[in-house]
C-alpha cells in the first residue's frame, strides 16, 4: 500500500498541472463553491453533527435538498478521492478489509474513508457516520455502511426496461409515461414513499411538495443550459472547452442540481462557452482529430484529455456527462412531482448502455458531434455492445484498459502510448478515408 | 467418500440432469407446449397449470462464445455469455416461450437486441418475469401486476389459467417438496452425499413433475434402507453463484468432507416451504417466489441470511465452505462479517476465491481445502 504522503506528492504535482491546463473562469467559481460547499459540510455535518445522507447518483436527491438535508453521492466521492490521487491507497484498504478485488470500488471508495480510521491524511478530513443511506439495491457496499453506521438503508429497485426504445431521448422530455411504463414509474414512486418517510424523520420536518416541484423544475432549468452548452460543442467550428473541465463542471454543478447555486453556475458556465465560441476561442486552436469519450469518467486523471492535442491537434469533444444531463434529466408537465421524479431516474444512466439503446445513443451523438473516433472505458455493462455498434457505424473505437476511479490500475506511459497508436493506426485512416470519399 | 451402489431410481435422475433438455425436447417433438425459464423466480406452477411443460435453461460453461465475446462485457457473469450465444446459436428453438427472470435482466436486454438487429433470428418469444425480491410493502403491487402479466402471457402460448389448474399444480409440486426436504434428513443423517443430493434435486429442474416424483420417491427409499456414508466433516457451502454443477462438491468430497447442505436453489433450498393452500393460488405463488426463493434481489440481509446462520448454528455441521470466484459482484461484501459471524459461533470457515469450473480454479481449491479440514479435529477421529 502506497503511504498518504506519495499520494500528497502526486496530488501537489497534478493540481500544479491542472491549474496550468484551465481555460474556465467557470472552473475556478466551481472550485471556490466546493471549498465553501465542503467547509460548511464539515462546520455543520463533520463538527456539529448536524445528520446527513450517503446516497447513491441515480436516486432524486431533489427530495433530501427540498427537506434541507445536506448529502453526499457515493460515486462522486469516489471519484473526488480518484482527483485526489487517493484511490490506490483506499481500493487496497478495501483489499485489506476483506472485501475482494473484483468487487466494484465505483462506488465503494466512500465506504472505505469510512471505515479508515488510520490515516491521518483523509479527503476533507474523512466522512464521519451518516443518518441515511439510499442507493441503488445493488449497491452492497451501502448495506456495509448502514451496518456500521446503524443509519437506515432505503434501497431502490429499478424496474427492469422490459420494452427498450432504441431512440429513447426523442421521448424522454414530453412523452416519459410512455417511454417508461407507466407501471415502471409507479413502481418507483411506491419505493420514493419510504425514502420520504425516513428523509422526513431524520429532517424532523414534512415534504413541502410545492418545493419539491420548485426543485423539478430548477433542474429541468439548469439541464437545459447544458443542451445549450451541447448544441454549441456540436456546432462551433472547433471546440471551445477542454473535456476534462466541462466534466468537471457538469458533475459538480450536477451535485448541487436543483439548488439557485447550480442553476446559476449552469447559466455562467453556457455564458462562458458561447462567449469563447463566439470569439472563437478554441481549446485547441490547431484542432484535427475530434474524439469522444464514452463510459464512467476518468476520474482519476481527467487532464489526460489533454495530452494529445500538441502532438495530433486531438481533442475529445463529447463525455456521457454532459449529453445525460440534456437527454436524460428533463421532465417537463410533472404535475405530480413524485412520478416525475420516478420517470427521471427509473431508467437513469442505464439508458446510456443497455444494449441498443446506448448504442443508438452514441451513433446519434457521434454524428452530431462530428467524432472522428473513440475511446471507451470499462466498468458499465453494455459497453462492447456500445463500441460495437460505433465501429459499425464508421467510428474506430478504442477500448481503454483502466478502471475509472482505481489509481492502481492506472500507468501514464502505457496509457498515452495506447492512445498514440490508437490516433496513428486506426483514426487517421479512417479519418484519411472518409475524406477521399467526401 | 465410500459411496453406496445406487439403483435404477437414480441412475434416472443423474441421467436428467447431466442431459437436461433432453426430456423437454421429446415433450416438444410429441407436440407438447415447452416454456423454457431462465432462474429459479419464476414458478413451475403457472406453466404447468397451463398444460405446458416446464424446463429450467441453464449455461454450458465450457462452450465457446465468439459472438458473445464481441457483445458481451467481461466483467458479466460466464453464465450470462454462454446463454447470450446459446439464443444466438438457435438452442432455445424448440421453446414456445423463454421467460426470464430479474437476476437475467443484462442477458434480457443483450437478447432484446441482438434480435433487433435480426442476428439471432432462431430465438423462441421471449419475456422477462420483474420479481422485487425486497421484503417490502412498497414493491407488493407491482409484483402482483407482473405475475398477472406473466400468468396472461403464458395463457396465450398455451392454455388459458385458472385457479382450479394452479390449485393441481401446487399439490403436485408441494408434494415434491416433501419429498426433497425428505432428501435433506437423509442428507443430514449421513445415507446421501453432497453430489448425489444436487444431482438427484437438479434433475427436477429438467424432468416431467410426475416422472421426478417417482423418480425421486424410489431413489430416497433406497437410499434410506441403506447403508451411512463413511464418517467426514460435515460441510455448509455457502455459494456467491448459483451451482448448476457438482465441481464444488466433488471437491470438497475429495478432501474429505461432505456438503449436507447449500444455500443453493440448485442445493438444499429447493424445496423450502410449501405453497400455501390457504391463501388465493396465484397470490400463495407470488409469495412463496417472493419470499423463500434464495437469489442475490433478496433484501434486507437478514431475510437473505436466516436460513443459512440457522444452517450454521447445527450442531452437526463441522465447518462451513464460502465459494466466491472470481465472477461474484455481490456476495463478497458481506463475506468479512459473514466469516467473523461464523468464526464467532465457533464453526471453521474457509474462502474459495478460485474458479471451479477451470482446472487451474480446481486445482487451487484442492490444494486450499485439504489442509483446511486436516486442521478441523472431529469426525474423522471419531469414525477411527
Amino acid at each position: 500500500m502506497s503511504a498518504p504522503t506519495d499520494a500528497a506528492k502526486a496530488r501537489e504535482e497534478a493540481k500544479r498541472k491542472h491549474e496550468s491546463l484551465t481555460q474556465l473562469k467557470v472552473s475556478h467559481t466551481l472550485r471556490a463553491y466546493q471549498r465553501e460547499w465542503f467547509e460548511g459540510l464539515r462546520k455543520d455535518v463533520f463538527q456539529g453533527g448536524q445528520p446527513y445522507a450517503v446516497v447513491g447518483a441515480l436516486v432524486p436527491h431533489e427530495i433530501l435538498e427540498a427537506l434541507d438535508i445536506p448529502f453526499i453521492t457515493d460515486v462522486w466521492y469516489s471519484g473526488l478521492v480518484a482527483a485526489k490521487r487517493q484511490s490506490g491507497y483506499y481500493s487496497n484498504f478495501l483489499d485489506k478489509c476483506g472485501y475482494h478485488r473484483n468487487l466494484s470500488r465505483y462506488a465503494a471508495l466512500t465506504l472505505a474513508v469510512m471505515l479508515d480510521e488510520e490515516n491521518p491524511d483523509k479527503p476533507w478530513g474523512g466522512l464521519p457516520m451518516p443518518s441515511l443511506l439510499c442507493t441503488s439495491i445493488n449497491e452492497r457496499s451501502a448495506e456495509v455502511m448502514s451496518a456500521i453506521s446503524g443509519a437506515p438503508f432505503i434501497p431502490i429497485e429499478q424496474p427492469v426496461l422490459d420494452r427498450p426504445t432504441p431512440e429513447w431521448w426523442k421521448m424522454s422530455r414530453w412523452q416519459w409515461e410512455d417511454l417508461d411504463g407507466d407501471y415502471r414509474i409507479d413502481a418507483l414512486a411506491a419505493q420514493y414513499q419510504d425514502l420520504i418517510a425516513a428523509a422526513e424523520k431524520v429532517a424532523g420536518k414534512k415534504l413541502d411538495y410545492d418545493r419539491l416541484r420548485e426543485i423539478i423544475n430548477r433542474v429541468n432549468a439548469q439541464e437545459e443550459y447544458f443542451h445549450e452548452i451541447r448544441t454549441i460543442i456540436e456546432t462551433a467550428p472547433k471546440l471551445p472547452a477542454r473535456l476534462g473541465e466541462v466534466m468537471g463542471q457538469v458533475m459538480g454543478i450536477q451535485w448541487h442540481r436543483g439548488t439557485e447555486w447550480a442553476y446559476q453556475q449552469a447559466r455562467a458556465f453556457r455564458d462562458e462557452i458561447k462567449h469563447r465560441a463566439d470569439n472563437q476561442m478554441w481549446a485547441c486552436p490547431n484542432e484535427q482529430i475530434r474524439l469522444m469519450y464514452v463510459g464512467q469518467g476518468l476520474w482519476q486523471n481527467l487532464d489526460f484529455f489533454t495530452e494529445f492535442e500538441e502532438k495530433y491537434g486531438a481533442v475529445f469533444v463529447r463525455s456521457n456527462y454532459l449529453s445525460i444531463a440534456s437527454d436524460g434529466y428533463i421532465r417537463y408537465g410533472g404535475r405530480d412531482p413524485i412520478r416525475a421524479l420516478a420517470s427521471r431516474y427509473v431508467t437513469m444512466s442505464e439508458q446510456m448502455h443497455i444494449p441498443g439503446l446506448g448504442s443508438a445513443w452514441a451513433i446519434e451523438e457521434a454524428r452530431t458531434h462530428r467524432v472522428d473516433g473513440g475511446l471507451s472505458i470499462a466498468g458499465w455493462w453494455g459497453v462492447k455492445t456500445v463500441n460495437q455498434a460505433l465501429e459499425e457505424a464508421g467510428i474506430p473505437v478504442l477500448d481503454f484498459p483502466v478502471d475509472a476511479v482505481d489509481g492502481n490500475t492506472w500507468d501514464e506511459q502505457k496509457m498515452r502510448a495506447l492512445v498514440s497508436n490508437f490516433i496513428e493506426q486506426r483514426v487517421l485512416p479512417s479519418k484519411a478515408k472518409k475524406n477521399i470519399y467526401a | 467418500m465410500q459411496k453406496p451402489q445406487r439403483g435404477a431410481a437414480f441412475q434416472t435422475l443423474a441421467h436428467h440432469y447431466a442431459h437436461r433438455q433432453e426430456a423437454a425436447r421429446a415433450a416438444h417433438a410429441a407436440g407438447r407446449k415447452v416454456i423454457g425459464r431462465i432462474g429459479h423466480t419464476v414458478p413451475t406452477e403457472l406453466i404447468m397449470a397451463a398444460g405446458a411443460v416446464p424446463i429450467l435453461i441453464t449455461a454450458d460453461l465450457d462452450r465457446k462464445t465468439p459472438v458473445a465475446d464481441i457483445y458481451v462485457d467481461p466483467e458479466l457473469p460466464p453464465e450470462t455469455r454462454t446463454l447470450f450465444e446459446a439464443g444466438v446459436d438457435g438452442d432455445f428453438e424448440f421453446l414456445d416461450l423463454l421467460v426470464l427472470s430479474r437476476p437475467y435482466d443484462k442477458l434480457y436486454y443483450f437478447l432484446k437486441e441482438i434480435y433487433r438487429l435480426g442476428r439471432a433470428p432462431k430465438m423462441p418469444p421471449f419475456a422477462i418475469y420483474d420479481l422485487m425480491q425486497s421484503q417490502r410493502e412498497a414493491v407488493r403491487v407491482y409484483n402482483e401486476d407482473r405475475i398477472r402479466d406473466l400468468v396472461k402471457r403464458i395463457g396465450r402460448i398455451a392454455a388459458k389459467v385458472d385457479d382450479a389448474a394452479l390449485v393441481a399444480a401446487i399439490e403436485t409440486t408441494n408434494s415434491t417438496r416433501a419429498l426433497q426436504r425428505r432428501l435433506g434428513n437423509l442428507r443430514a443423517t449421513g445415507t446421501v452425499g453432497g453430489v448425489e443430493a444436487m444431482q438427484a434435486i437438479g434433475a427436477g429442474y429438467f424432468m416431467d413433475p410426475q416422472s421426478y416424483a417417482q423418480a425421486l420417491a424410489s431413489f430416497i427409499s433406497e437410499a434410506a434402507a441403506g447403508p451411512a456414508l463413511s464418517a467426514r466433516h460435515n460441510v455448509l457451502l455457502i455459494t456467491a453463484e448459483p451451482l448448476g454443477h457438482t465441481n464444488v462438491h466433488q471437491l470438497i468430497e475429495a478432501a474429505g468432507a461432505n456438503v449436507v447442505a447449500e444455500d443453493d436453489t440448485w442445493g438444499a433450498r429447493a424445496a423450502g416451504d410449501d405453497i400455501s393452500t390457504k391463501l388465493d393460488p396465484l397470490q400463495a405463488i407470488l409469495d412463496k417466489y417472493w419470499s423463500d426463493v434464495p437469489t442475490t434481489g433478496v433484501w434486507p440481509p437478514a431475510a437473505r441470511e436466516t436460513w443459512m446462520m440457522e444452517q450454521a448454528a447445527r450442531s452437526d455441521i463441522d465447518a462451513i465452505v464460502m465459494y466466491i470466484p472470481p465472477s461474484d459482484r455481490m456476495l463478497g461484501w458481506d463475506t468479512p462479517r459473514l466469516a467473523k459471524t461464523f468464526r464467532d459461533m465457533g464453526k471453521p470457515v474457509q474462502l474459495l476465491f478460485h474458479d471451479a469450473l477451470r482446472d487451474k480454479g480446481r486445482s487451487a481449491i484442492a490444494s486450499e481445502l485439504e489442509p483446511f479440514f486436516a486442521g478441523i479435529p472431529g469426525r474423522k477421529e471419531a469414525a477411527r
